[in-house]
């Protein structure tokens, strides 16, 4: 047996345990197994979590550019909150810039997931429901586990990331979908 | 079903102690904050509603909370689902001497309304349908629930009695695991330590059967140069044996299980708990599950079980000092078990504030988890 096997080929850096959940769930319903995922979630406590992922960005970018093809993806879930999902993109560019590491390429596969609103809206839409990016569907979930919701979501987006006839309606999930499609394909 | 609230009251360090676990609920805390005695307790429990002895043996002088002084002890457990909601309660009196205790009252309720009540020797029973079943007389010092005998129209009481049967409290150690490392009988429950565990195996091996090729698989990502396991027939026992390949092109050799290491025989033990609770519905209490593995098989064992939650085991407790565990499970709304002035244990969001982001595990490496 190689010790490839072992070896964690896609890293995740995300805000909080709600991205973690539909992550996940949506890696392991591709088949990737868990051994191949390292999942850098923010720590616990309000507001730490897009601090955790701007911080974690760069280092995480250079090792990716270092170690590929065994580091196969990262996988960036960041809310949008009330800024636009290119300011983010932007931010992201710049904090990587600011450590030394170009932006990133679209040949490289480095994933970004920006939720606008955030990653409620995102649920809420995969779970059928009319939604709007402005509107904080948070309240929706406060009182079920991220797994109760998540995790149905993840399957949604699973279906819809491998059916290239659908088309969300929701520019930052339609943004999102076309990066999975784009670059969660091939070996594994 | 899962367990909603714990309440605890003159036992051990909990006083008045009231725990309303989530599905998924880490539970951090220094050495000596309680987190193993509440996995002992629901042991205790267990055996208490499976009639395994009486009172005093089961919960003995020793689970008095020794600076209370008082001599009566409330325990509740409530279960619920999206069926409804079980209340269990049981309240003991202990003699001035502490050389005897009984049941004061034993009650078990389904939405509100009385399935069993016992006093003074005496259970009332109650039908499913609500409607008052036969009295019984009972000892005082058992309970009376596992004297019960399934029937179409008690089954609200025999499936709460079968569910709190059914909770897995996990605590493994390696050299427990090999204490029996051949099986002479099939075992339903996994013992404290793991001592019963190739028994267990067995079981698992005979009623869930597909379970198995998902453990070797697993394993297979998991140890190197694991290839499967067996339960191997000699003479009237059956030994757990490992094959394994040293390099990609070696030979397969057997090995008995007690010959790998601590961390594999964990290893094994672990995702066999997964494989084998996986689809049960149960409830799992895991005691310090990243004691003795490498760092890079925490957090894929922890996604896995996580993962399951609500999607084939109901609820997964788990208590750790692990800091790259307390990492992972940091954002599954960790509870802080802490000693209050009193000494008594209380219950603790786990971190109230993080401004500075820092880590899980380095919160509580500087003792900050606390404002």
């Amino acid at each position: 047996m190689s010790k490839d096997r072992q070896k964690v080929q896609i890293v995740v850096v995300c805000e909080d345990n709600a991205h973690a959940v539909l992550v996940r769930r949506f890696l392991f319903r591709r088949g990737y197994h868990p051994k191949k995922l390292r999942f850098e979630t923010g720590p616990p406590g309000r507001g730490s979590g897009e601090q955790h992922v701007k911080k974690l960005y760069p280092t995480e970018l250079a090792s990716y550019r270092l170690r590929n093809p065994l580091y196969w993806r990262l996988i960036v879930v960041l809310d949008a909150d009330t800024g636009t999902v290119i300011e983010h993109e932007t931010e992201l560019a710049a904090v990587a810039v600011v450590a030394g590491q170009p932006p990133r390429q679209p040949t490289e596969g480095v994933v970004h997931l920006i939720p606008k609103r955030n990653i409620e809206t995102w649920v809420h839409r995969l779970l059928g429901n009319a939604v709007d990016e402005i509107t904080d569907y948070k309240s929706h979930y406060s009182k079920l586990s991220e797994n109760d919701y998540c995790r149905p979501a993840a399957d949604a987006l699973v279906e819809l990331a491998e059916d290239p006839t659908q088309q969300p309606d929701l520019p930052s999930l339609r943004r999102g979908v076309a990066e999975l499609r784009d670059k969660m394909t091939g070996s594994r | 079903m899962r367990i909603t609230r714990l309440f605890i009251d003159n036992y051990k360090c909990f006083v008045g102690f009231d725990f309303k676990p989530q599905a998924i609920q880490p539970i951090f805390g220094l050495n000596g904050t309680g987190k193993s005695t509440l996995f002992d307790f629901l042991r205790s429990l267990q055996a208490f509603l499976r009639g395994d002895g009486p009172l005093s043996l089961i919960f003995s002088p020793r689970h008095l909370t020794r600076w209370e002084g008082r001599l009566d002890q409330t325990l509740i457990l409530e279960a619920g689902s999206s069926k409804g909601t079980y209340q269990y309660e049981l309240k003991i009196d202990w003699e001035p001497n502490l050389e005897k205790c009984r049941v004061r009252s034993e009650t078990l309720m389904w939405e509100g309304r009385t399935l069993y009540l016992s006093t003074q020797g005496t259970a009332n029973l109650h039908r499913d349908d609500g409607s008052r079943g036969p009295q019984l007389l009972v000892d005082w010092t058992r309970s009376g629930l596992h004297l019960i005998n399934p029937r179409s129209d008690n089954t609200l009481l025999t499936t709460f009695r079968g569910w709190v049967n059914d909770i897995q409290i996990v605590k493994l150690f390696p050299d427990s695991t090999t204490q029996e490392a051949y099986s002479s009988q099939e075992a339903e429950h996994l013992a404290e330590g793991g001592g019963n565990f190739v028994d267990w195996l067995r079981h698992i091996s005979q009623v869930r059967l597909a379970s198995m090729g998902d453990l070797v698989r697993d394993l297979r990502d998991s140890i190197d140069g694991f290839e499967t396991l067996a339960l191997i027939p000699q003479g009237n026992f059956k030994a757990l044996v490992v094959t394994m390949r040293q390099g990609s092109r070696g030979e397969p050799i057997n090995y008995g299980f007690e010959e790998l290491s601590d961390g594999q025989r964990l290893l094994v033990a672990l995702y066999a708990v997964y494989h084998g609770l996986r689809g049960t519905n149960a409830v799992l209490c895991l005691d310090e599950p990243a004691n003795y593995l490498a760092i890079s098989e925490i957090q894929p064992y922890l996604l896995l079980l996580r993962d399951a939650v609500g999607d084939g085991l109901a609820q997964l407790l788990v208590a750790t000092h692990n800091p790259e565990a307390i990492n992972d499970l940091a954002p599954d709304h960790p509870v802080l078990f802490s000693r209050g002035d009193d000494g008594a244990i209380q219950i603790l969001p786990f971190p109230e504030t993080n401004p500075d982001g820092l880590s899980a595990a380095e919160l509580i490496a500087r003792g900050w988890e606390q404002p």
